[in-house]
């Protein structure tokens, strides 16, 4: 498909004045040369990126974020989605047996592998090569996936950020497909939440932005579960998505992501319900040890575990009576830890609760 | 047969079908019967699906990798992943590259013999999409037994192709 050449004459500088040169830029009357050109509405990972967009995943190390999107590809093209012969992946965060594993995978499902130092390819050519995809007409139905993003432009420096984003916007804009993997920074929001690492140019720049985050809930042993969070977007992509994964001693990358499925909107609910469980015990934590401590000292009435709490942590009694009314109940899996019964005088009994399920 | 077969005006929008290059020109024809049956054939059993522009970005970057072979060209679609078919006179090997494929049983050659010389049909796809290859020759490995004899053209089938011909030159 031929790029898209606007049919009026073209004005520079010097040749008109501004206003003469304004009407040249304009589009106007474009629209269905430019529609023909449009890319229909289809996901390179279902759900998450759409072909036509710039999309960033952010994630810690080690959660899973090149396992999925590795597997997400694969998806598409066995659903024969995506031509992989415009789909590179350019893998510049791995160990030479990981490259040889992955690359392994990109033979069988059909899909360019590049890396750093391997066929004389080197990271810092690829916004030159962006560039030059946008600007011949070759970017149309190109994708390129960068992992990790932070191999090919210092996302702390706000100009080297920004010029990224200005060439990545140009290839983007005539027709290319840009997928980059990025890490969120070590410490989480007050809320508990991941937090992209650099600075804010390159989720200002791009289409559409997910945050992965593990998450500890009632999975088996072995498996791990993580969300796609949306965090900003342009078209219909999905604001949550999960997967889970099982890793295993010894396993092989083939295996691994063999592993991955789709969570269920079900399973999904109940996980993120227990991760926040998780989340708010670990938080409480010295004051459930203490109360635990407490009731078993026979110290068993809300005054005096409160008033016992509350001396030995240091929390306020309103902080320490909250989470002991939090943590009352018979379910032990929604978080509680303990049961009450009202007896005489509205006096109230606490006692231990069993761990009768798995605990979350 | 395709039922839009023969003069359908509104599959040349952009180009010329396979029947409207290879086939029309002389439909009431044995070589030309029994070569649209042979191409309706491919196309059902294989799912490929006909790409009219002549030929769009994505064929011509397979096209351009074919070199000597490039001879009655016709392009496809396999889900998204552009498919090219070559008729070459001859019965040469080929290799090109980047670029994979396999040469069609005669039962879904195409173009075939034509004039008495013989032709070899090659489909072919970009290296990286060589699992599709193994997927269309599965599904022709499946029905293969099931074809017609590639030359072979009944009275019914050129009655029928005769009736269809004048109904759609608007004839009794």
């Amino acid at each position: 498909m031929k790029l898209f050449t606007p049919s009026v004459k073209s004005h520079h500088k010097g040749q008109a004045n501004a206003l003469d040169r304004l009407h040249g830029f304009s589009i106007t009357g474009n629209s269905a040369a430019m529609r023909q050109q449009m890319l229909d509405d289809v996901f390179i990972l279902r759900d998450i990126a759409l072909l036509g967009q710039w999309t960033t995943l952010y994630a810690s190390p080690n959660t899973g974020k090149t396992l999925i999107t590795l597997w997400l590809i694969a998806e598409a093209l066995k659903g024969l989605k995506v031509d992989g012969h415009y789909v590179f992946y350019v893998n510049a965060d791995d160990s030479f047996k990981g490259t040889v594993e992955k690359t392994e995978l990109a033979e069988i499902w059909g899909f360019h592998m590049v890396t750093p130092n391997l066929n004389g390819f080197s990271s810092s050519e690829v916004p030159q090569m962006m560039l030059e995809l946008a600007e011949t007409g070759d970017a149309m139905g190109v994708v390129i996936i960068l992992d990790t993003l932070k191999k090919f432009t210092d996302l702390m420096h706000k100009r080297e950020s920004s010029e990224f984003g200005r060439i990545s916007r140009e290839f983007i804009s005539a027709g290319g497909t840009l997928i980059c993997l990025a890490h969120t920074n070590k410490h989480r929001a007050s809320d508990g939440k991941p937090v992209y690492s650099g600075t804010s140019d390159i989720s200002d720049d791009c289409d559409c932005v997910y945050i992965l985050d593990k998450l500890d809930g009632r999975m088996f042993e072995d498996e791990v579960a993580v969300e796609f969070v949306n965090a900003k977007a342009r078209g219909d992509v999905a604001e949550r998505v999960s997967f889970s994964y099982a890793k295993k001693h010894g396993q092989s990358y083939a295996e691994l992501i063999d592993s991955v499925k789709r969570i269920d909107d079900g399973k999904m609910e109940e996980l993120r319900l227990s991760a926040e469980v998780n989340r708010q015990l670990e938080e409480d934590e010295d004051v459930i040890v203490y109360v635990r401590k407490a009731i078993n000292q026979a110290v068993t009435s809300k005054t005096d575990i409160v008033k016992l709490v509350a001396d030995e942590t240091g929390h306020s009694h309103a902080k320490v009576r909250k989470i002991l009314a939090e943590r009352t109940g018979a379910m032990y899996s929604l978080g509680h830890r303990w049961s009450v019964e009202i007896g005489a005088h509205n006096k109230s009994t606490y006692s231990i609760l069993a761990a009768t399920e798995p605990a979350l | 047969m395709s039922d839009n077969w023969p003069l359908e005006p509104n599959l040349s929008i952009k180009g010329l079908t396979y029947r409207q290059r290879y086939v029309d020109y002389d439909p009431l024809s044995d070589e030309c019967i029994a070569r649209g049956r042979t191409h309706d054939c491919l196309l059902s059993i294989s799912n490929l699906i006909e790409e009219t522009r002549i030929p769009s970005k994505q064929h011509r970057a397979i096209l351009k990798k074919l070199g000597i072979a490039n001879n009655h060209a016709s392009f496809y679609w396999y889900g998204k992943i552009p498919v090219v078919i070559v008729e070459p006179y001859g019965r040469q090997d080929y290799e090109f590259d980047g670029i994979e494929f396999f040469r069609l049983p005669e039962a879904l050659s195409s173009y075939g013999t034509c004039n008495g010389h013989e032709t070899q049909s090659l489909l072919c796809v970009h290296a990286v999409n060589k699992s599709v290859l193994t997927q269309i020759m599965e599904k022709i490995r499946m029905a293969e037994s099931n074809l017609p004899d590639r030359y072979f053209v009944s009275k019914e089938e050129r009655n029928l192709v005769e009736q269809r011909y004048h109904s759609a030159k608007g004839g009794k």
